[in-house]
């Protein structure tokens, strides 16, 4: 099986090209975007280094501005999450701590642990995106609704990748 | 120097962290003109309200020359509107037989005047012939009427002020229709005397004096004055009548110039009508 840092690749390229394949356009309600990128980059290894972290989470976002059009947001979200990432890892260290070099996914702590850890991340994204977008605070509830509802949609996606992704590395 | 680079690598994931998101937010204003305008007009609000504050200061130490432009301009809107006024107050004579006045009006500043040369005064205007300006023609100002041309040349002309005891010009009291003479005395630049005034007449302190048309002079109606006095010693036939002319010739700055088209037909009708009695 593909091991190591191979794997992360390939989840992540995975994860763009099905971002910008379909995810781009499964918009729910008007209201509900899908972000599914950021699964690759929150499921990356708990003790990567902090500047590596960072330059991934900077090409992984210019990709995704490459495809969007919108400058420079995507990069600004994914290197602020890749940098939070890091210190919140430390505040949910689940009981025994990290195995080394251990990929945050379902087997650490199962469901519950995963959505203490990814649906914050999820919702900083989120929120970092979807305010550069309005820029400014005219319309506050609608972007706060925005972030909500996609922050929700994303993980929900992400889980169903992570239950696809299990199965198939068994 | 050491020292620097190493607090630097210790650092390097916090800096690194700037600079991507330095990097990212540039993108963002390069590439997408609303941010960007955006950035700019709150930037602009912030400079703008500076720039605001400092100007009021500044304009603070500034009153003095502010106050000195302020009064310049007052005073020539104000000259602009009184010409206007005084065209539209002459444009809209209607005599009471239909007798609409054919005039034109020449402004003219005035360059020379005098008020206290015994019985002679002459006022200098800065028009003459080549403006169209002729003998005989009326010279009226802002408030009230000046006088009547002497003498003309290519581009000054030389004015009798009604302070000029050469000069009589034939008014109407407003209020009964009256006519009488207007004659300076010498004595007084804003005094006037009403002359040939009948006994029986009634006449008030405070009435309105204007020129009655005849001898086709001044424009009808024009304002001459308001009687300031009104006395009569037993055995005169008529009225001492003191008039406070309209014009303060003091401050006479302004004058128009009057040109009635009327004046040559009626002149020598007037003096053939005459000539044959």
């Amino acid at each position: 099986m593909i091991k190591g840092p191979v794997l992360h690749i390939v989840i992540i390229i995975s994860l763009l090209i099905f971002q910008v394949a379909i995810g781009q356009n499964l918009i729910l309600f008007n209201s509900a975007f899908c972000f599914v990128y950021i699964l690759g980059l929150l499921m990356l290894p708990v003790d990567l280094n902090d500047v590596p972290a960072l330059l991934i989470g900077f090409f992984v976002g210019i990709s995704m501005d490459l495809f969007y059009n919108t400058g420079g947001m995507h990069i600004a979200a994914a290197v602020f999450v890749m940098f939070i990432r890091r210190h919140w890892l430390n505040l949910v260290t689940p009981q025994g701590g990290y195995d080394m070099g251990v990929s945050p996914s379902l087997e650490i702590g199962g469901i519950i642990w995963f959505v203490g850890y990814a649906l914050p991340l999820i919702v900083v994204h989120h929120a970092v995106l979807f305010f550069l977008e309005s820029y400014g605070f005219n319309a506050f509830w609608f972007t706060l609704k925005k972030v909500l509802f996609s922050s929700i949609f994303t993980f929900v996606l992400s889980w169903i990748f992570l239950i696809l992704f299990k199965k198939s590395s068994r | 120097m050491y020292r620097i680079f190493k607090f630097l690598y210790s650092y390097r994931a916090f800096i690194l962290f700037i600079a991507l998101e330095l990097l990212a937010m540039i993108l963002i204003y390069r590439f997408n003109s609303f941010q960007g305008s955006s950035f700019f007009h709150t930037s602009n609000r912030l400079t703008g309200n500076f720039y605001q504050s400092k100007a009021d200061i500044q304009d603070y130490f500034e009153l003095k020359e502010m106050n000195k432009d302020l009064l310049q301009e007052n005073a020539r809107l104000r000259e602009e509107l009184k010409a206007k006024e005084l065209r539209l107050y002459l444009s809209e004579r209607n005599k009471p037989e239909g007798f609409l006045p054919n005039i034109d009006i020449i402004e003219a500043k005035v360059i020379n005047n005098t008020i206290n040369h015994f019985a002679n005064n002459y006022i200098t205007l800065n028009k003459g012939k080549e403006d169209g300006v002729q003998e005989g023609m009326s010279v009226l100002g802002s408030n009230g009427i000046v006088g009547i041309v002497k003498s003309v040349s290519d581009h000054f002309s030389v004015v009798y002020s009604i302070l000029n005891s050469k000069l009589m010009v034939s008014c109407r009291l407003n209020n009964s229709g009256d006519i009488a003479t207007l004659r300076w005395d010498g004595q007084n630049y804003q005094i006037s005397k009403l002359d040939f005034l009948p006994r029986h007449v009634t006449v008030h302190k405070g009435d309105t004096v204007s020129t009655s048309g005849f001898n086709a002079v001044f424009p009808e109606g024009s304002f001459v004055g308001v009687v300031e006095s009104v006395t009569s010693s037993q055995g005169d036939m008529f009225l001492d009548i003191d008039v406070r002319l309209g014009t303060d010739f003091s401050q006479l700055n302004q004058a128009y110039i009057i040109r009635d088209f009327n004046k040559p037909e009626l002149d020598s009708l007037q003096n053939k009508s005459m000539r044959n009695d």
